[in-house]
C-alpha cells in the first residue's frame, strides 16, 4: 500500500517542480550593440560579405537628420540586402519613425550610398540595420 | 493481489491525470492564422505589388514631400488633399491605400508640419455648420472651410512579361504634390520595383 502513495507523492513534487514559477527577470546587455554602432548586421551571414565603408550624418536645414552610408558588396556576385534605420531621441531610444525596409542590390564589389532623412527634428540619433532579404 | 490491483488504478489515475494536464485545447480543426510583419512576404504574393512594397514606397514619399521648402519653411502648416491615384498597372489594387499611408506618416509622425483637408467628410461638415448658423446646436464660432494648398496624387505603371520560364512585372510608382492655386508640380517621389517569379498575382 506504500508503494503507490510513494510514486504518487514523487511524481507529485515532480509537477510541482515542472510548473512555471514568473515573472522573470529579463537579460540586460547595456549598451546593447545598436547603442554602440551605427550600423549593424543582423544576420551573421552578412559579415564577410557586407562592408561599410563611410557612415555618418548631418542636420538639415530644417533641423532634420539626414543618414548616409556607403554600403559595399564585398564578394564576386551580385547580392541583395535589405536597410533600415530607427531614429533615436538624445536617450537613445526610438522615436517611433522606424524607415521601412529599403531593398538594396549591389554587384560585384559596387558601393552604394544609402541616404535617408527623418520626419521628425526629435531625431538625435540613429542605427542603420542591415539584414537579408525576407 | 490487493496490492498490485491498487497500483494498477493508481498507475491509471496518474495516466489520465497527465493527460488531461497535456490538453492544452489544441483542436485539429484547421490550421489557424497567424499575424506577420506587413513586411513580411508570403508565398501567394506572386509577383504583383505586395504589402512590403507598399511600405517601402510610401515612407520613400512621405520623406520627399517633407522636403518641399515650401512645407519645410512655412511658418503655418499648408494643408494638403488627396487627388485620385491613377493605376495604369494590370493589378487591380485601391491606390487609396497609398495616399493613405503617406498621409498617415506625414501626420502622424511628420511633427504636424502639414494639415489635411478631410474633403471626404464634406458634407458632415456643412450639415453641423448649417445647425450651429440655425442656432441648434452650440457653437463657438464657424471658421472659413479651410482651402487646399497642395494636392497628393500619382501614377502607377507597370511593364509585364510572361513566358514558359516564369513572369516579370516592374511597377514604377510616381508621387507628386502639386500647387492648389497655380497647378505646377513643386516636387516628385518616385520609386521602381521588378519581380519575377512563377506564380501571378490574385488580389481579392
Amino acid at each position: 500500500m506504500l508503494k503507490p502513495i510513494l510514486s504518487i507523492t514523487i511524481l507529485m513534487i515532480l509537477f510541482a517542480a515542472c510548473a512555471s514559477r514568473g515573472p522573470y527577470v529579463p537579460k540586460s546587455e547595456a549598451p546593447s550593440i545598436e547603442d554602440t554602432y551605427h550600423a549593424v548586421l543582423l544576420d551573421k551571414s552578412l559579415k564577410k560579405r557586407i562592408a561599410i565603408d563611410h557612415i555618418g550624418c548631418q542636420k538639415t536645414l530644417n533641423d532634420r537628420l539626414e543618414v548616409f552610408a556607403n554600403i559595399r558588396n564585398r564578394k564576386k556576385g551580385d547580392i541583395q540586402v535589405q536597410v533600415q534605420t530607427i531614429f533615436k531621441d538624445m536617450n537613445g531610444f526610438s522615436i517611433g519613425e522606424d524607415s521601412a525596409w529599403h531593398t538594396i542590390f549591389l554587384t560585384s564589389n559596387e558601393t552604394e550610398t544609402y541616404r535617408i532623412v527623418s520626419r521628425s527634428q526629435t531625431a538625435k540619433d540613429y542605427t542603420i540595420r542591415i539584414r537579408e532579404v525576407r | 493481489m490487493k496490492q498490485t490491483s491498487n497500483t494498477a488504478i493508481c498507475s491509471s489515475l496518474l495516466l489520465l491525470f497527465c493527460i488531461a494536464c497535456q490538453s492544452t485545447g489544441s483542436h485539429k480543426a484547421g490550421i489557424p492564422s497567424a499575424r506577420i510583419a506587413p513586411e513580411q512576404r508570403t508565398p501567394e504574393e506572386g509577383t504583383g505589388i505586395s504589402s512590403a512594397d507598399l511600405l517601402e514606397v510610401t515612407d520613400k514619399i512621405s520623406r520627399v514631400i517633407l522636403d518641399v521648402p515650401e512645407i519645410e519653411q512655412a511658418v503655418n502648416p499648408p494643408t494638403i488633399g488627396v487627388s485620385k491615384v491613377i493605376n495604369d498597372t494590370r493589378f487591380r489594387i485601391d491606390t487609396g491605400l497609398f495616399t493613405q499611408r503617406i498621409l498617415n506618416l506625414l501626420l502622424d509622425r511628420g511633427d504636424r508640419k502639414v494639415r489635411y483637408v478631410a474633403r471626404e467628410h464634406i458634407a458632415a461638415v456643412e450639415r453641423e455648420r448649417e445647425l450651429k448658423d440655425q442656432g441648434l446646436v452650440t457653437s463657438s464660432g464657424n471658421s472659413p472651410m479651410a482651402g487646399i494648398d497642395f494636392f497628393l496624387t500619382g501614377k502607377l505603371q507597370g511593364l509585364s512579361q510572361s513566358g514558359s520560364q516564369g513572369q516579370s512585372d516592374y511597377v514604377l510608382y510616381t508621387f507628386q504634390l502639386i500647387d492648389a492655386s497655380s497647378g505646377v508640380e513643386l516636387r516628385r517621389g518616385w520609386a521602381e520595383i521588378k519581380k519575377y517569379g512563377l506564380e501571378d498575382a490574385i488580389y481579392r
